[in-house]
């Protein structure tokens, strides 16, 4: 970083300092947003924020309405694009209403709107009308963090065998192996990862037959993808990022993934107490699932 | 207001810049294959910021092969300057790294707010004309204007409410924030017209007393018209082709007022294929060359670069 540059970061890093420092609270600016937020959210009479509204030929609420729809909706759109395959697996119509409360219900926390759904799955975990779905908690966590893995470019270098071959014995002792930090580990007590492909194969026939003008998908709707699938099934694996917008998901056995989750807690690969260790380990290296080691004091 | 440093005659270094006069496309993730592929003819691209703001997503990773051949414009939804919060240091702070990267040739942001008591609500939402709004605005441009080390254009919303509280107009409010804090104008033009059509006002009145010299950049865009029992409402979707008094107010504003900042043809919603904005810039191109068009032959004039101008209209029926 040249003088310059130095020179600009800090005072950058000044500014940002200086805001919370600065800030002056405009206290009826303050109230009124408030109001217009629990407007967006709560639907019912906001007498207070009415009177702050220039009469029109519409009234207030008419005129709220308008920001409220676009609020839902347009968070609503976000969501449909983040789980399309919860969504076919719920239907649409529950989706929208699923949508619907969690958009009113839970914060968005930042102003990126592709980082908004994290805190579905929690929200349905609390669902009543979904307690006697649990599996579906469990698709909602897997395709957000499909969504994750799909918008990001990997990261991995190639494993360093050069570096492994200069080791001395005693360092075998003190090696705690890497997780490609490509991949996201997935478990779940239901066939989620089978459930996920399946939908996710039947929605992209539906939208290639959609676009050849095959079909429409009320023909397509007609196929069972679910036909045969045990879903009481449990099931581990992972979700990695592969190339340019390209994920790659896998059911792996339960060894490969204790395995990873034991090295993802940066642990000694000697305290991994399994008898198959070595193999396991060898296997996870030359699939790319372990991308590189450390040395521990 | 203590504005530490003049921005306003800082457009800063990018590493393309844009022409004046010149018209440029939104950049929306449908058309990234297109615009790699067949890099069309166009001065200039806008992305949304936040949408690139991971510094190791997809997006960013496009954004930096779409840098090598167009200049670019970075335009802010997020950073919700009219909104009673501090400025989000985390945003700042990501948006000001993307920024270092790239040097966009022009910034952009609202005079709206979109989040209060930390709670983000994907809107552009409407801020009171007041005293204290405008002392309040004129503070976070100056914050952001430090923390990014440049001149921030602040952009003309649509808004469906007008508060009573208000006693300054919308071009008096914006003029009034250019004159404190050295930031420039963002100018939609299809803004102006739909608040004109939903507050009853002439685009005329606001173009007589807008601060022109001020204006860094236009914006072009189409809307909805929702028909209610009481009657219409234009919808600022910015989903449809420009509409036909929006090209006239952009005639009139390149030729009988002069102002050559570069202006963008914005399609945020139903994104059509890539071909239809290119459409629309090449009548906004059109329109720039026919030097001396009249008002009435605005509309032959782009009907003649391709049929279609216009909007749709909804029957307002589904309230959530």
């Amino acid at each position: 970083m040249s003088d310059q540059a130095v020179s600009d970061q800090t005072m950058s890093d000044q500014a940002i300092s200086d805001i919370a420092a600065t800030a002056v609270m405009p206290q009826d600016l303050q109230n009124l947003q408030l109001q217009f937020a629990q407007a967006l959210t709560t639907p019912g009479e906001q007498p207070e924020l009415y009177q702050q509204i220039q009469d029109s030929h519409f009234d207030a609420d008419q005129l709220l309405q308008i920001y409220r729809n676009n609020f839902v909706l347009s968070l609503t759109e976000s969501l449909e694009i983040t789980f399309p395959v919860l969504r076919v697996m719920v239907g649409e119509e529950f989706f929208a209403q699923l949508a619907k409360a969690f958009i009113r219900q839970i914060p968005m926390e930042k102003a990126a709107v592709a980082e908004f759904g994290d805190l579905l799955p929690e929200f349905m975990a609390n669902l009543e009308q979904l307690s006697e779905m649990p599996y579906l908690v469990d698709l909602a966590r897997f395709e957000w963090a499909y969504s994750i893995r799909i918008n990001r470019m990997p990261q991995a270098e190639p494993f360093p065998y050069h570096a492994l071959a200069e080791l001395g014995e005693d360092d075998y002792e003190r090696m705690s192996f890497s997780v490609n930090p490509d991949l996201t580990l997935f478990q779940s007590q239901w066939a989620i990862i089978e459930l996920f492909q399946r939908l996710k194969n039947w929605l992209a026939q539906r939208e290639a037959c959609c676009a050849a003008g095959d079909g429409d998908d009320s023909e397509q709707t007609e196929d069972d993808p679910l036909a045969g699938l045990q879903l009481d099934q449990p099931q581990q694996g992972y979700i990695a990022t592969t190339g340019l917008a390209e994920v790659e998901y896998q059911v792996v056995d339960s060894g490969i993934f204790a395995l990873l989750e034991h090295c993802q807690q940066s642990q000694l690969f000697n305290q991994f107490e399994h008898d198959d260790a070595e193999t396991l380990l060898q296997q996870g290296i030359g699939s790319d699932l372990i991308a590189g080691f450390t040395l521990l004091p | 207001m203590d504005a530490a440093q003049d921005f306003s005659a800082s457009q800063t270094g990018s590493s393309l810049a844009i022409p004046a006069a010149s018209v440029g496309m939104g950049l929306r993730a449908p058309h990234f294959n297109d615009l790699l592929t067949e890099q069309p003819e166009v001065s200039w691209l806008e992305i949304h910021s936040e949408n690139y703001l991971d510094e190791q997503g997809v997006q960013r990773h496009i954004l930096r092969q779409v840098a090598q051949h167009y200049p670019l414009s970075f335009h802010g939804v997020g950073l919700s300057l009219g909104s009673s919060d501090p400025l989000n240091p985390e945003h700042l702070t990501a948006l000001k790294k993307l920024i270092d990267e790239f040097q966009p040739a022009l910034l952009s942001e609202h005079l709206s707010w979109s989040s209060v008591s930390g709670r983000y609500f994907n809107d552009l939402l409407p801020i009171p004309y007041t005293q204290e709004s405008l002392e309040h605005f004129c503070r976070q441009v100056d914050q952001a204007q430090q923390v990014l080390g440049r001149q921030i254009l602040v952009e003309n919303p649509t808004a469906y409410l007008n508060y009573k509280d208000s006693v300054f107009s919308e071009w008096d409010f914006l003029n009034q924030i250019v004159e404190q804090t050295g930031c420039g104008l963002l100018l939609d033009l299809n803004n102006i017209y739909v608040n004109s059509v939903n507050h009853s006002f002439d685009c005329r009145d606001y173009l007589d007393n807008i601060n022109l010299d001020a204006v860094g950049e236009l914006h072009l865009a189409g809307f909805s018209v929702n028909e209610y029992d009481q009657g219409r409402m234009l919808i600022d979707t910015h989903g449809n082709r420009v509409s036909d008094p929006v090209w006239q107010l952009f005639a009139q504003v390149r030729h009988q007022l002069n102002c050559q900042a570069p202006a963008l043809v914005e399609w945020d919603t139903d994104i059509p294929e890539m071909s239809v904005l290119l459409e629309e810039v090449g009548k906004a191109e059109a329109i720039q060359q026919a030097k001396d068009i009249q008002q009435a032959d605005v509309v032959n004039l782009v009907n003649g670069v391709s049929a279609g101008a216009g909007f749709t209209v909804e029957r307002e029926a589904s309230h959530v």
